[in-house]
């Protein structure tokens, strides 16, 4: 499936306004600090959209909340390389956790018509299991769109109420487009586009805005006790092809892994799609079989 | 017309136009110093400037003998005769002294007169180096002020005898009076012009830019002709990154140093650099000649239309104009220089040694890459992925640094963190990623062993030297990773620094001093052909098909390194076969400066021209020095010639002894060898023990 690409908006909201989440990045080989490769293409994407709009339109706004530690600083002025004037720190105790800040910064109502947050799908370091974002917006009660690759549009549907047209990558490099109602929260994925060199001048000009967080966030007790250890990437499941012919293991090798065994369910009740994902997380191993018995007693009490 | 009324003109005219040059030269010089300061010895400068003109300067216009001649004739015929017509004119003379000076004014004005014909003869079908436009009208205008002073002078000389009624009549009159107009003319180009912006100005601002140059060290002195050495300044200057109010390179013309910016004027367009200019034969959009007509503009402003050579390959004139305190490159919007201009330069160096005028291209570029890349984060193809690299993992690859070693798995390579002192560090450079590399490396290794040289490496410890950070125009990186390698290689002791990249050894040898390095380095050839003179190196020479060497312009043009490389592979038994461009005029392979990293499109590419050279002496064999002009040579498409490192032909013919071969086979492991040692019978002991 390709998508022809669209027209920008006919109509901009009088302002917008973009938030990115930053986070520290390490570098796989070395783990020197630098941005981390995800956020710096939210940062990528945020600025080239304030590039391509009317200027003055759009006001971007990037945040960080952690402690300040040796390398934190390192790595932020990476992001300022890419032309930021400011990055907005909020300070935190090591062991505290980002989503209260975060949620606190992005809670205060903004003048603008139209709201946007983006941030890497997941960070570099520490959990790195990319739920920030969700609870962020389950906190705000905001809009989530995973796998974001471009944002095309913002447009005024109504009065007071705008939404974004974006792309979201799927597997394969398809891409779907769907229009999002603001505010909402993006995340952003591999397959965006590429982030600018950081450049040594901005980064030494920019400025890191420290702000006090308020109140001393929550820490996370049970992730204190966690151990850590590098990620390693996850091995790909072996298809084994036996033939003596040359030409068929060429092709299973070149053939893209088939889809047929998934099901394609059209306008199916709730339960019975909800059903269909058990069976299938249980056929897989993902959930145990008593989960799955609880959770089906569970419906249809 | 009478005595009274000819004299008078005569001093009024030049009076005149001696005023109105020297007003133009206060502006002009008001002008350059509208750029930044750089300190210069004033009046050393000045001192020292007619030394540099009639040595340096004419070794470079000597190149062409015969232009030699006949600058000599035109530029020296000149200053004696307007020197004479100013002390004639202007100073009270006994009228016996009068006579023999306006004699002599008489013969220096006809031996410019000489000069300006053959000027002329050369200006009739001029080559396509060389600018038209005002530059056409140039002899002309030589030939006029000389023939003018030398008939004036006849005139001076002629009143005494003939009648005073001679030039009052209607023949002496006019003679008269044409000839006051053709000084009126000569002198409006040639005193005028020089310093109001005509061609002649290359002569005043050329003068002073000798006297004034930003690398004073590039000249000969007394002292140096007495040592032997030719002197050279290549090291790039670095930048001061801990004042955040200096800029970071150059964005306005303004941010050239004052002497950087007299240096442009200097410019005769006499287009040597175009000519030699590898990214230019490429058909790149970079010609030196006009890069620096560009800088003028960018200091006086208008439109490149104005140019009357040849315009950057792909890019026709008129389209871009320069503007006093505007941007130099363009970034959005006009401005005097596109920047994939920049970016094709492979900083050979080949202009800055052809040019007579001492201009320094290769630093005006560097400065305004830097602003590119340190400013505007704009460096463009995959410099940005290589800097990247750079930062993170020391090496422009991106491989793990703790893999730099791997390609010796097997070698045992001594380290110096191990040993700590030893006589020869041997300095890997990147090309230990690199696999093609990594066999002149183990011939390398396998002749320090077969010589029973007492050397180390640094293994992991080693980073890159930050050349291509550095002329990609990231400094920030360049210097941390100078300061990195300073740091490491302060820890251990050693006498010598050898390294088989060119680039490695010029950054290392040249530029590390300003971070507190000062090395004795040694490119490996420099190295072999020492080993060879003490006897160290026992080689078997043998009769070889033809061979042609290529000189890498780190080690030639930079580092002044021609002899070794050809002394070595004379020892080898092999009679060279020289290209046509070869030693200070080699071409350039194209792999330096960043050049394959940025990547610019030309209608052909720089090493299929240099391999083309290698087919046009038929050289089977072409022997390098360098692990960069190795790849791009060897990169090129159906190639005739085989590319050898002068290290991998030195380690085919090495004679092994029986011993020596064992020792150095049965790993004489860092651990096992006695420290300090450099004792070849030990050594040997150890290995048979």
């Amino acid at each position: 499936m390709s998508l022809e690409p669209r027209a920008p908006a006919a109509v901009e909201p009088a302002s917008i306004c973009l938030d990115v989440l930053l986070s520290l990045g390490r570098h796989g080989l070395t783990q020197r600090p630098r941005r981390a490769d995800l956020d710096a293409r939210a940062l990528e994407m945020a600025l080239t959209f304030q590039h391509k709009g009317k200027p003055g339109n759009t006001t971007l706004s990037c945040w960080h909340a952690g402690p300040a530690e040796q390398d934190t600083e390192i790595a932020l002025r990476a992001y300022l390389g890419m032309g930021l004037p400011s990055i907005r720190w909020m300070h935190m105790a090591p062991a505290g956790d980002a989503l209260a800040p975060l949620h606190e910064a992005l809670r205060a109502p903004v003048d603008a018509d139209a709201r946007l947050v983006l941030c890497g799908m997941h960070a570099e370091q520490g959990e790195g299991s990319g739920l920030l974002p969700i609870a962020l917006a389950e906190r705000l009660g905001w809009r989530w769109v995973p796998g974001v690759v471009a944002i095309e549009a913002i447009e005024p549907i109504s009065s007071g109420v705008a939404q974004a047209v974006v792309l979201q990558a799927l597997p394969r490099g398809q891409r779907r487009r769907i229009a999002v109602r603001l505010p909402a929260i993006l995340g952003v994925e591999a397959a965006a586009p590429a982030p600018r060199q950081s450049a040594f001048g901005p980064a030494r000009r920019g400025q890191l805005l420290q702000l006090d967080s308020g109140a001393e966030p929550p820490t996370d007790p049970a992730g204190a006790t966690w151990p850590f250890m590098p990620a390693t990437p996850r091995p790909k499941r072996l298809k084994i092809v036996t033939s003596a012919n040359a030409r068929e293991r060429f092709k299973a090798a070149a053939a893209k892994a088939e889809s047929g065994s998934g099901r394609v369910l059209e306008q199916v009740s709730a339960t019975e799609g909800a059903t269909a994902i058990l069976d299938f997380l249980d056929a897989e191993g993902v959930v145990s079989r008593a989960a799955v018995t609880n959770a089906r007693q569970g419906n249809g009490r | 017309m009478s005595a009274t009324l000819f004299y008078g003109s005569l001093t009024g005219l030049v009076l005149a136009a001696l005023l109105l040059a020297l007003v133009g030269a206060a502006r002009r010089f008001l002008l350059w110093r509208r750029g930044r300061p750089s300190p210069v010895a004033w009046l050393g400068g000045l001192a020292a400037m007619p030394r540099r003109y009639l040595v340096d300067l004419h070794h470079v216009v000597a190149r062409d003998k015969a232009f030699a001649h006949t600058h000599v004739a035109t530029a020296g015929g000149f200053v004696a005769a307007a020197g004479l017509l100013l002390l004639v004119t202007l100073a009270p003379l006994p009228a016996g002294g009068e006579m023999v000076l306006t004699g002599l004014m008489l013969v220096m004005s006809l031996v410019m007169l000489g000069g300006a014909r053959r000027v002329a003869r050369r200006r009739r079908r001029p080559p396509s180096r060389l600018s038209r436009g005002p530059w056409q009208r140039l002899p002309r205008s030589l030939t006029v002020f000389a023939a003018s002073v030398a008939g004036l002078s006849l005139i001076m000389l002629m009143v005494t005898w003939l009648p005073a009624a001679w030039l009052t009549g209607v023949l002496g009159g006019t003679l008269a009076l044409v000839l006051l107009a053709g000084l009126a003319l000569g002198l409006g180009e040639m005193f005028l012009g020089m310093t109001w912006g005509g061609p002649m100005k290359h002569a005043f601002a050329g003068a002073l830019h000798l006297a004034w140059h930003r690398r004073a060290e590039r000249f000969s002195t007394r002292q140096s002709d007495r040592d032997g050495v030719s002197p050279r300044s290549t090291g790039l200057k670095p930048l001061d990154l801990d004042d955040p109010d200096a800029p970071l390179g150059v964005e306005t013309s303004e941010d050239f140093t004052w002497n950087q910016r007299l240096g442009f004027d200097a410019c005769v367009q006499c287009g040597r650099c175009e000519a030699v200019c590898p990214a230019f034969a490429a058909g790149q959009p970079l010609n030196p000649k006009k890069l620096i007509q560009d800088m003028v503009l960018g200091m006086t402003g208008g439109s490149d239309a104005g140019f009357h050579g040849s315009p950057y390959p792909g890019k026709p004139l008129g389209e871009h104009r320069g503007q006093p305190g505007g941007p130099m490159v363009v970034t959005s919007g006009g401005a005097l220089v596109d920047a994939d201009t920049l970016w094709s330069c492979t900083t050979c160096r080949a202009c800055v040694e052809e040019c007579p005028m001492m201009i320094e291209h290769v630093d005006a570029i560097v400065d305004m890459r830097r602003h590119l890349t340190l400013e505007h984060g704009a460096t463009p193809g995959k410099g940005a992925a290589v800097l990247d690299n750079l930062i993170a993992t020391d090496n422009p690859g991106g491989f793990a640094p703790d893999s730099r070693m791997h390609w010796a798995a097997d070698l045992n390579l001594p380290l110096m963190r191990e040993l700590g002192q030893v006589d020869v560090l041997l300095w890997l450079g990147d090309g230990a990623f690199d696999m093609r590399n990594q066999r002149t490396l183990r011939a390398l290794v396998k002749i320090l062993r077969a010589s029973q040289v007492d050397f180390a490496v640094l293994g992991d410890e080693e980073r890159d030297s930050g050349d291509v950070a550095r002329r990609l125009g990231d400094e920030a990186t360049f210097q941390r990773l100078a300061r990195d390698n300073v740091a490491t290689l302060s820890r251990y002791g050693f006498q010598t620094i050898v390294t088989c990249d060119p680039h490695s050894f010029h950054v290392l040898g040249n530029e590390y001093a300003a971070f507190g390095g000062h090395y004795c380095v040694r490119h490996h050839s420099t190295f072999l052909d020492e080993l060879l003179q003490q006897g160290r190196l026992k080689i078997a020479p043998r009769p070889r098909s033809r061979v042609t060497y290529h000189d890498p312009c780190y080690l030639g043009r930079y580092n002044g390194e021609f002899d070794a490389p050809r002394r070595v592979l004379a020892a080898l038994g092999i009679e060279l076969t020289e290209m046509a461009r070869s030693g200070f005029r080699s071409r350039c392979c194209g792999g330096g400066g960043g050049a394959p990293v940025t990547d610019i499109p030309g209608e052909r590419r720089i090493p299929d021209m240099r391999m083309a050279d290698v087919a046009e002496v038929e050289a089977d064999v072409v022997a390098v020095g360098c692990p960069q002009c190795t790849a791009m040579l060897e990169g090129v498409v159906d190639r005739q010639a085989e590319v050898r490192d002068i290290a991998e032909l030195v380690a085919e013919a090495l004679v092994l002894e029986e011993s020596v071969s064992e020792a150095s086979s049965t790993a004489t492991g860092a651990r096992r060898r006695p420290r300090q040692t450099g004792h070849p019978g030990r050594l040997v002991e150890e290995a048979s023990q």
